[in-house]
């Protein structure tokens, strides 16, 4: 449990390594295009969450988090989380995805997880067609959320050239891609069943959504400081614009928020340690603060900065862009606020007699 | 959020709970249901309930009365307060003289008043506030001039809480008006029956009596009144906000009332779909609050400077408990509208008449304790330095 952003040493070490490895070639620049994968691998990242005794170095889930709010603040354009975090989680329990990982921590396989989207085991047929999946232009294999027609869930592991597969680029610069399914089962692997398919399917759902919460709580720290700067050397009318009251006080306002953001994001992982219905109210939590407090800061930031902001080779624009991408994926805002609504419901009759 | 606490965290609070549904009276849970502001005999009440636990100033240090409770527990004390329904201790006596003379007074002054706060049985009243001096505190003009027999007080305090029955007032008078404003301040005890003591009621938007303005004519007092040194009244009145970092959150009333209020809302076991998405962003926005309260008291307890985050907190606090009462409001409608507001302490029972007072009365929370806009200014300079 941590109640402190920066209470370990070895999280700082993890951390402190990601920004390192980050400053320079790739930080953030207008047009500085994809990092090719080969660098990932030879920082250790695909795997990065798989136990030591599976071969990877340990890293538990706050530190691989932290990783991705490093890359999250040089606005990576690259989908990591289900290589780093979902695929490893999920390989303890399915051997036919363990048996990728070697593959998937030398660059040779990338996976990419869906979810959430109408996927279908029908008799010997899989069918399925998916909305937006980040980083599924590049994935080798999918991990594919399914139900059957009796409505119980299975987990699949399909190699991705038994799909049709629409890419995209999204209004951020990520890569996409939608995926349909039309396919015998014996071209994938069903990795689980039943309740267990539907305890790995939530866990890997929370899980991207804390990558990307960790993402985004990046930027937004490095679109502050950013702003921050500008504005304590831009001079207008004379003077800094860090001068102007009604500047400082909606500067305050986004600090605020930063804050909370942070707040929700350690309570997120904490609540990983927790029964399920915990740990996706506090995903949840954090990302519908993302979606709604967070956006909104970055827009108030854009408005402080000035036109700058909405230039192409401005930081700022594209955080804005990052969240509000952000704020559509794996099924909007409008998920949350429900998950919210029934979990705020869940909570008044305990509360006190 | 269970999750947050260690074993042992949660069987302390569970200790609690259990010990306060055995020490709080029905009667008192029900003042606390129906009352925004609580008469002294309420008050009192509770408070002797708690000191005989040991519990009515658990902040306080171990010696002068306190617990020695961890920054942690105390945080859990407080939450089974709010939800057990437990009426507030008078702020002024155990949140800020007790501190203050914890801390800068001497030996006699901790011997007279600190007794009378533990028990609940002597009441205090602030008075730092005046007419020309709100936000712009440094600015006061009250003044203590020395005589041969101790000190004569003059001026008018302001937005004086609980005035109207408090035994002492702590004053913060001008005692050298030849230095910059902040430096000539000194801090006082003053009888509230001394001769030159006059109370004036203030009736506030709620319709309610629990302001005053008071006024200090000539008001003689002797040599020992004067708390710790000459001149120094202004860093003491500033030692105490930053020892109160997470009390301007409110964040267990305000967990308190929300949950109450969802309970009214509640229609077979789901929220009404108009105001799905308000409730869905005041909880979220509460679990911020929450776990910011949290990280500051990790800081305290590992004694790493909290830095900005209580301004951070005294500003999502207040924002929050408005919400929460707009939304008390508007989902009451006419109900809540439909109680005539009443000077005296109201008898009626109903939920929805006492939620237009505290809707009404909550209009302070962005005001008082230092008002947001100073907070915004405190944050702005410790982002742009």
């Amino acid at each position: 449990m941590r109640r402190n952003q920066t209470q370990r040493d070895d999280d700082r070490m993890f951390q402190d390594s990601a920004r390192q490895f980050l400053t320079g070639e790739y930080e953030w620049r207008h047009e500085r295009g994809v990092v090719a994968w080969e660098t990932f691998v030879e920082q250790g990242w695909p795997g990065l969450g798989l136990p030591a005794d599976a071969g990877g170095v340990g890293a538990d889930l706050y530190q691989v988090l932290q990783i991705l709010r490093e890359a999250g603040r040089v606005m990576l354009p690259e989908t990591l989380t289900c290589d780093m975090l979902i695929a490893p989680a999920l390989a303890g329990d399915a051997p036919a995805l363990a048996e990728l990982m070697p593959a998937l921590q030398e660059g040779r396989r990338r996976i990419a997880f869906v979810a959430g989207q109408g996927g279908r085991v029908a008799g010997d047929a899989v069918t399925m067609q998916s909305t937006l999946v980040p980083g599924g232009q590049a994935a080798t294999d999918f991990l594919v959320a399914a139900t059957t027609e009796e409505g119980n869930a299975r987990l699949l592991l399909v190699p991705a050239e038994a799909s049709r597969r629409e890419t995209l680029t999204l209004i951020d610069g990520r890569g996409a891609a939608r995926v349909a399914l039309d396919c015998p089962l014996r071209d994938g692997t069903v990795l689980a069943g039943d309740n267990a398919a539907a305890r790995q399917i939530a866990h890997a759902e929370v899980l991207q959504m804390a990558g990307q919460v960790s993402e985004a709580l990046g930027a937004f720290e490095a679109a502050f400081e950013l702003t921050v700067e500008h504005l304590s050397t831009r001079r207008q009318f004379g003077q800094s614009l860090s001068s102007f009251q009604a500047v400082q006080h909606k500067m305050a306002e986004v600090y605020a928020v930063l804050e909370g953001l942070r707040s929700l994001h350690l309570r997120m992982v904490s609540a990983f340690g927790a029964e399920a219905a915990v740990r996706d109210e506090a995903v949840h939590a954090a990302r519908l603060y993302l979606d709604r407090r967070a956006l909104d800061a970055v827009g108030q930031m854009i408005q402080v900065s000035g036109g700058i902001a909405l230039t192409e080779e401005y930081l700022l624009g594209h955080v804005y862009r990052r969240l509000q991408t952000d704020a559509a994926l794996y099924g909007g805002t409008a998920r949350g606020i429900d998950h919210m609504t029934i979990a705020a419901a869940r909570r008044a009759p305990h509360y006190a007699s | 959020m269970d999750h947050l606490f260690t074993a042992e965290e949660l069987a302390f609070r569970d200790q609690v709970r259990a010990r306060l549904d055995e020490i709080l009276p029905p009667h008192l849970r029900q003042e606390t249901r129906t009352h925004l502001h609580m008469s002294r005999e309420v008050m009192a009440e509770w408070n002797a309930i708690l000191a005989a636990e040991g519990w009515s100033a658990h902040h306080w240090p171990r010696e002068a009365g306190g617990t020695g409770w961890t920054p942690i527990q105390r945080f859990l004390f407080e939450a089974e307060l709010a939800r057990a329904e437990a009426p507030p201790l008078s702020v002024f006596g155990v949140y800020l003289v007790g501190p203050t003379l914890n801390a800068f007074g001497s030996d006699a002054q901790k011997a007279l008043y600190l007794p009378g706060i533990l028990t609940g049985e002597e009441f205090w009243c602030q008075g730092y506030s005046e007419p020309e001096a709100g936000s712009d505190l440094a600015r006061l003009k009250t003044t203590a001039k020395r005589t041969s027999s101790g000190w004569v007080i003059k001026g008018q305090k302001a937005w004086t809480t609980e005035g109207q029955f408090a035994d002492y007032m702590i004053v913060l008078a001008r005692t050298n008006p030849d230095v910059k404003p902040q430096a000539g301040l000194s801090l006082f005890v003053v009888p509230m029956d001394a001769p030159g003591v006059t109370v004036h009621p203030v009736i506030t938007i709620d319709g309610a009596h629990s302001v005053n303005t008071v006024f200090l004519d000539e008001v003689e007092i002797p040599e020992d009144a004067l708390i710790g040194e000459v001149d120094k009244g202004w860093t003491y009145a500033k030692f105490l906000l930053e020892h109160e970092r997470t009390n301007n959150a409110q964040i267990h009333k305000s967990r308190a009332e929300f949950e109450k209020l969802k309970r009214h809302a509640l229609c077979d076991g789901t929220l009404p779909d108009r105001h799905a998405e308000r409730f869905a962003l005041i909880e979220t926005e509460m679990q911020a609050i929450e776990a910011t309260v949290l990280r500051v008291l990790a800081d305290e307890t590992d004694g790493r400077d909290p830095g900005t985050k209580a301004s951070v907190l005294k500003i999502m606090g207040s924002e929050l408990q408005q919400a929460i009462s707009e939304l008390a409001v508007e989902l009451l409608g006419e109900e809540a509208v439909s109680t005539p507001l009443q000077r005296q302490p109201r008898t009626d029972q109903s939920y929805a008449g006492h939620w237009a007072e505290k809707h009404l009365f909550r209009r302070v929370v962005t005001i008082y304790a230092g008002s947001n806009e100073i907070q915004k200014t405190i944050l702005a300079k410790a982002i742009f330095s």
